[in-house]
């Protein structure tokens, strides 16, 4: 067993979060069906990008559950949105959540969120894949 | 290439994959015995393959029809691979480590033990060999928890059994006794999972970060206070742990940890081996300063003072250990050291609230101290004529000690008394290393022995 495998789960756990968004999100773009766990996924992004704001957000933000709590899925998400970038796409999230909005820019909010979710699932899974290919394998070699 | 043919042939790569991992998780295929939890561990990586295999089967066909999004729907074979990459490293020690492979009448005491809390009354351990001799370096709880998200990607797939958990042993020590003593430290990363720890101690890592970093909050980036909480969340699961474990199994948990470390080490007069274990790494604190922790809790359940009469060098350890001064613990982030300072300050501010999440956990259940210090005479003395204490007659009454009595006793024997031991028996010679190890071996056997009746008389006592 890799003696690294504890720092390769959190990236795997990553990638396999964003996949069951995305499964969540593909339903909806096909069908127009919010199915299965579909708000509470969508939300749970909108607070881990809200977070990500500042460093003063990110403490207040730790007395709850981050649904991306490790260092090495931080710097993931880091590695593929830009900080301006993060509060745009949370906020066509939330539109996503309320149901009034229009379903046409609904979906077309969901399909970037899906692309988003496909770049942080193939980071993830490669540094996974890769261990040493990360960012974190630079901070904390000891 | 985006076409359903190729979809289908990477499918069914991956479908020969799995099948493969499969095939070589049946349990009546070999002559081995297995244990009801390991059984259930099989069935359920049996039952998630072929849910897994069934929906592989049909995966080309329900791809998008929009091709931007064909190979985002693909990607979802690599996810599954990787999963099933992970798994894949644990089936086969889980397979290596049959019935006469582990240390079982340990592990069913140490289960039935933490089956008294309420919260764990129905948790039972698959037992699986690793090639780490460090016990302490695997935390088993992310396995749990990814074979359960690799489900929630398959229709029909069942997440992990919540009352199973993960115990991995070297897998050259299963005869051992004391060493073993380290395995409720696993247990304990299993209980700080399932009672979602974490979440009760947030609030208190985001109160002990914001008192060391807000006041300097304008020089602080995101990133460091990640950084920062990735080091101390690490830190806060294995301090718990510790301290669970020595509420399991009292300090034969810390004898252990000094033998598996070699920490007698540290008596050197020159101090700097204790000063080079004061170095707390990127995911453990410093042995000295678990230890120190150790011994708090120690002090508090009644077992300080049997620790510091025991005539053994480990007394000595733990004893300097317990007068290191805080200011000896650093932690080195090369790369931002007054970060690296600041996070081990803030973990100094939690350790508290980690002995109180701790103490809640195992609410109602006895540390042991009081029937240790009723029998450890006679426990002592009935091991050193070869005599099993299972059922020992103490003030002319007969009774059947409690196992954490039983291994802190035999402990204490082998720490301070061997020679004893040994010289009652004929053409021994107690100062060869070669004859102390057999009666070592011995004297965990009957350890192990009154481990397993125990068992069975108090399973009789309530027929």
């Amino acid at each position: 067993m890799p003696a690294d495998y504890e720092t390769r789960s959190r990236y795997l756990a990553l990638a396999l979060v964003a996949r069951h968004v995305m499964d969540l999100l593909l339903v909806f773009v096909q069908r127009g069906e919010r199915v299965g766990d579909f708000v509470p996924s969508v939300r749970a992004i909108v607070e881990s990008l809200q977070s990500m704001g500042s460093a003063e957000s990110l403490l207040q933000s730790l007395q709850t559950r981050l649904t991306f709590p490790s260092y090495e899925q931080m710097t993931t998400l880091d590695e593929v949105i830009s900080p301006n970038d993060r509060k745009l796409l949370a906020d066509k999230l939330i539109l996503l959540l309320m149901e009034d909005s229009g379903v046409e820019s609904q979906k077309k909010n969901a399909l970037e969120t899906i692309r988003f979710l496909y770049d942080v699932e193939s980071r993830a899974l490669h540094h996974f894949n890769e261990p040493g290919s990360s960012q974190f394998a630079t901070a904390f070699a000891t | 290439m985006n076409s359903s043919e190729d979809l289908r042939h990477d499918a069914g790569s991956l479908y020969r994959f799995i099948q493969l991992i499969a095939a070589s998780c049946q349990a009546d295929s070999g002559h081995q015995a297995y244990d009801a939890p390991s059984i259930q561990f099989f069935t359920y990586i049996d039952e998630l393959a072929k849910v897994t295999l069934s929906y592989l089967d049909r995966f080309a066909d329900a791809g998008p029809v929009d091709p931007d999004l064909y190979y985002i729907y693909r990607q979802k074979l690599l996810d599954l691979r990787s999963g099933w990459s992970m798994l894949h490293n644990f089936i086969k020690p889980a397979f290596d480590a049959d019935t006469l492979q582990v240390p079982s009448p340990l592990i069913q005491w140490l289960t039935r033990r933490l089956n008294m809390l309420a919260t764990f009354r129905a948790a039972t351990f698959v037992v699986f060999h690793t090639s780490e001799v460090n016990y302490l370096h695997l935390n088993t709880g992310a396995i749990r928890d990814l074979a359960g998200q690799l489900s929630s990607l398959i229709p029909g797939g069942k997440g992990f059994p919540a009352d199973l958990g993960l115990i991995g042993i070297p897998y050259s020590q299963a005869s051992a006794l004391f060493l073993n003593c380290l395995i409720p430290h696993e247990i304990g990363h299993y209980a700080y999972q399932e009672t979602t720890a974490i979440n009760r101690l947030l609030p208190h890592v985001a109160n002990s970060i914001s008192s060391v970093l807000l006041p300097k909050i304008a020089s602080v980036t995101p990133s460091d206070i990640q950084k920062c909480l990735a080091r101390i969340q690490s830190w806060a699961q294995e301090l718990f742990c510790d301290l669970f474990a020595i509420w399991m199994i009292g300090p034969a948990y810390s004898y252990a940890y000094i033998e598996i470390f070699d920490l007698p080490r540290v008596l050197s007069p020159d101090g700097k081996a204790m000063d080079l274990e004061c170095g707390f790494n990127a995911s453990h604190p410093s042995h000295i300063f678990r230890l120190q922790q150790q011994i708090e809790l120690l002090k508090q359940l009644g077992w300080w003072r049997h620790i510091v009469k025991t005539k053994s060098h480990y007394s000595e350890v733990l004893q300097a250990i317990m007068n290191v001064d805080v200011s000896k613990f650093g932690f080195s982030l090369p790369e931002n050291t007054s970060l690296g300072t600041d996070t081990l300050a803030s973990f100094l501010l939690l350790c508290p609230h980690i002995h109180d999440v701790v103490t809640a956990t195992v609410s109602g259940l006895d540390s042991g101290v009081h029937g240790f210090e009723e029998y450890q005479k006679d426990i002592q003395k009935y091991l050193s004529r070869a005599v099993v204490p299972s059922s020992l007659v103490h003030n002319g009454v007969l009774c059947h000690p409690d196992p954490v009595a039983i291994i802190n006793a035999s402990y204490g024997l082998y720490l301070e008394a061997l020679d004893d031991l040994i010289i009652h028996v004929e053409g021994q010679d107690s100062t060869s290393v070669r004859v102390r190890g057999q009666w070592t071996d011995r004297l965990e056997l009957w350890t192990m022995k009154a481990i397993e009746d125990y068992g069975l008389l108090i399973n009789q006592a309530t027929v």
